[in-house]
């Protein structure tokens, strides 16, 4: 068990649980947070799972946890390891079962005032065109050959298609496709489920959101981003749908016996099941991981698209595009070059619940950004804030990589016992948010109340120098799955 | 904090009357079932239960389906995650919720029964996923308990 004893203070906002702690780690640990969310973080097992994270063979400088972090399973939510590829592992329990859940915002052309009388229409349209996929998937069931199109070439293949334009492309981590995805190695179980499910959106934490830009911190990085104040935008949080869930299954049962029979690597939770990211094994399971993450990304770019044509149908006489602002991942495994003592060491990256922040100048980013830096999506919780920052050379110390989100602070069936979900959407209709969602249980999983404070987390890692703030956005109406 | 399900049957109610067939246990995000029974036939099946009542299916007709599964495994417990990988991907891709299994084998490296389930209409939440973490199968005194987190 953790005490404050075993906490090194950096600064005000980064602790560290020194190599010492325990015989097995190879680096130390460190977490993103002010005292009081230590505290806070330090309640469940989050921490221990840290400290495990920090055992992983190849792992360079540190096991790193974002301020929204909290427990999950192998990694905390919220968790970063920094593998060195050429003596380190793969491990997909440190990526999680939904490969690349991520954000997409849209920006409009419009003003709050201008889509108010439109807002209704506009929510019931989008919901209506985007399925949760729970017993109901998308109309259109591809064949398997089409699968294996989008897993090895992820929304680049729907743009072709017409479902989207190039600048979708250019404003997309990795352009919307990994060249790694290898779709032979996918079972054919993967393919099954992904059939119907591209333009879906799930269930859960996903959602799609109405909202309005409240307010701009940084006007010229916004004016970048083309976001101003009072504007509309919508943003989309899903992943790669049961697909990704049958890879990341599939890869685990087949790493667990290897890493324990074969690769004889000792963790301390199976759930890393890991394999040498250079083996073959490594490498066929990095290939179906990329697949994943590319169906991930052609399901975002299908749901923009729908929500286009939702967009078109109501507001007839005042059509404006939705043009992407950006489309980032956080749960994910990336190969990344990294200047250690002035030589480049390639490095993949888990990313377990953490976001990509490449700040200004990387090589990575689109020509509108690489000056200014990547815009960097953080939901909050379903009625309170979201964030644009953008990221920050500082932000090498955490690989690049910021929270996720708000983070939880209270288990689902603590909310389901706590709130009730009329009540959530009767407070947030008096705040003036619609939200379409059938299930009552899944708001009050929901609830604000069962998260932590997303405008703290974001203050954290602004004074952290990991990110910096370009806007605060606020929901007008919440379309979740089920 | 705990939810329980509901009790084993009568026979075996008496049999160890503390015994109850699924239980909800508290987690930060994630859906942890421990399952209890006479022997590990139950244990298995009333994970169909939890599973069942977290997802709270609507359905589309009374009809039941019936499927056949048959797997094998190195030991127990990947024998356990196999069976319920194999439930969720069935449900995924038929749009079906299971909440029986009439085993006709099940050994610690066996598998074979038919899984009876109904065709849904919808479902207000999923599982992602039976992960390996925490994942625990006991013999106790007189029942089996066995123990998985779900990632939702």
């Amino acid at each position: 068990m953790l005490t404050r004893q075993n906490f090194k203070k950096i600064n005000d906002y980064l602790w560290e649980i020194p190599k010492s702690f325990r015989s097995d780690m190879q680096v130390p640990a460190r977490i993103y947070a002010d005292e009081k969310m230590l505290d806070q973080i330090s309640r469940d097992k989050s921490l221990e799972q840290l400290v495990n994270v920090a055992v992983l063979p190849g792992i360079q400088k540190y096991a790193l946890a974002m301020p929204d972090c909290h427990e999950g399973y192998a990694s905390p939510i919220g968790g970063v390891a920094a593998i060195k590829i050429s003596e380190g592992i793969i491990s997909p329990g440190m990526q999680g079962y939904d490969v690349n859940c991520g954000m997409k915002l849209l920006r409009s052309s419009l003003s709050a005032e201008e889509i108010g009388p439109y807002l209704e229409n506009l929510a019931d349209k989008i919901y209506e065109k985007v399925p949760s996929g729970l017993g109901q998937g998308q109309s259109i069931k591809l064949d398997v050959a089409s699968v294996d199109e989008i897993l090895e070439r992820g929304a680049q293949k729907l743009v072709e298609q017409g479902y989207g334009t190039k600048s979708d492309l250019d404003n997309c981590e990795a352009g919307g496709r990994l060249a790694w995805a290898d779709a032979s190695v996918v079972s054919k179980q993967a393919k099954s489920r992904g059939r119907d499910q591209v333009g879906t959106l799930g269930s859960g934490n996903h959602f799609l959101e109405i909202q309005k830009v409240e307010r701009v911190f940084d006007a010229e990085t916004a004016k970048s981003f083309g976001l101003f104040e009072g504007q509309i935008v919508i943003m989309i949080h899903t992943g790669s749908r049961g697909l990704g869930h049958q890879v990341c299954t599939d890869n685990l049962r087949e790493f667990i016996p290897l890493m324990q029979n074969k690769y004889k690597i000792k963790v301390p939770d199976r759930e890393f099941a890991c394999v040498p990211f250079n083996s073959p094994e490594g490498q066929r399971g990095l290939a179906a991981s990329a697949a994943a993450a590319n169906y991930a990304w052609a399901n975002r770019q299908m749901i923009a698209h729908l929500i286009r044509k939702a967009w078109k149908e109501v507001l007839t006489d005042r059509i404006s595009d939705l043009e992407v602002v950006y489309d980032v991942a956080h749960n994910i495994i990336k190969k990344e070059k990294y200047d250690f003592e002035g030589k480049e060491v390639e490095i993949a990256v888990h990313r377990k619940g953490a976001t990509r922040a490449f700040p200004p100048g990387h090589f990575e980013l689109p020509e509108a950004y690489r000056r200014v830096g990547q815009p960097v999506l953080i939901p909050g919780s379903m009625g309170t804030a979201s964030y644009v920052l953008v990221g920050a050379e500082k932000g090498k110390e955490s690989f690049y990589s910021v929270n996720h989100g708000a983070g939880r602070k209270m288990s689902r069936h603590a909310a389901i016992g706590a709130i009730r979900g009329e009540e959530v959407v009767k407070h947030l209709k008096e705040k003036g948010i619609l939200v379409k969602c059938r299930s009552m249980r899944g708001i009050a999983e929901e609830a604000p109340a069962a998260y932590k404070d997303v405008d703290q987390i974001v203050e954290t890692v602004e004074r952290a120098g990991l990110a910096k703030k370009v806007a605060r956005l606020v929901p007008l109406a919440v379309i979740k799955g089920e | 904090m705990k939810i329980s399900g509901g009790t084993q049957n009568d026979k075996t109610a008496k049999q160890c009357p503390e015994v109850k067939e699924y239980e909800i246990l508290e987690h930060a995000a994630d859906l942890k079932i421990r399952t209890r029974g006479r022997d590990l036939k139950e244990a298995f099946s009333n994970f169909l239960k939890g599973i069942f009542e977290f997802c709270r299916p609507e359905f589309e007709d009374q009809k039941p389906t019936v499927r056949e599964i048959w797997l094998k495994a190195e030991n127990l417990e990947s024998l356990l995650i196999d069976f319920l990988s194999q439930i969720l991907y069935l449900s995924d891709v038929n749009d079906e919720v299971y909440s029986a299994i009439d085993f006709e084998i099940l050994t610690p490296r066996e598998l074979k029964g038919k899984i009876i389930g109904r065709k849904i209409a919808r479902q207000q939440a999923e599982i992602k996923a039976a992960t390996w973490h925490e994942l625990e199968i006991k013999k106790r005194d007189d029942y089996w308990e066995a123990t998985v987190l779900f990632d939702i």
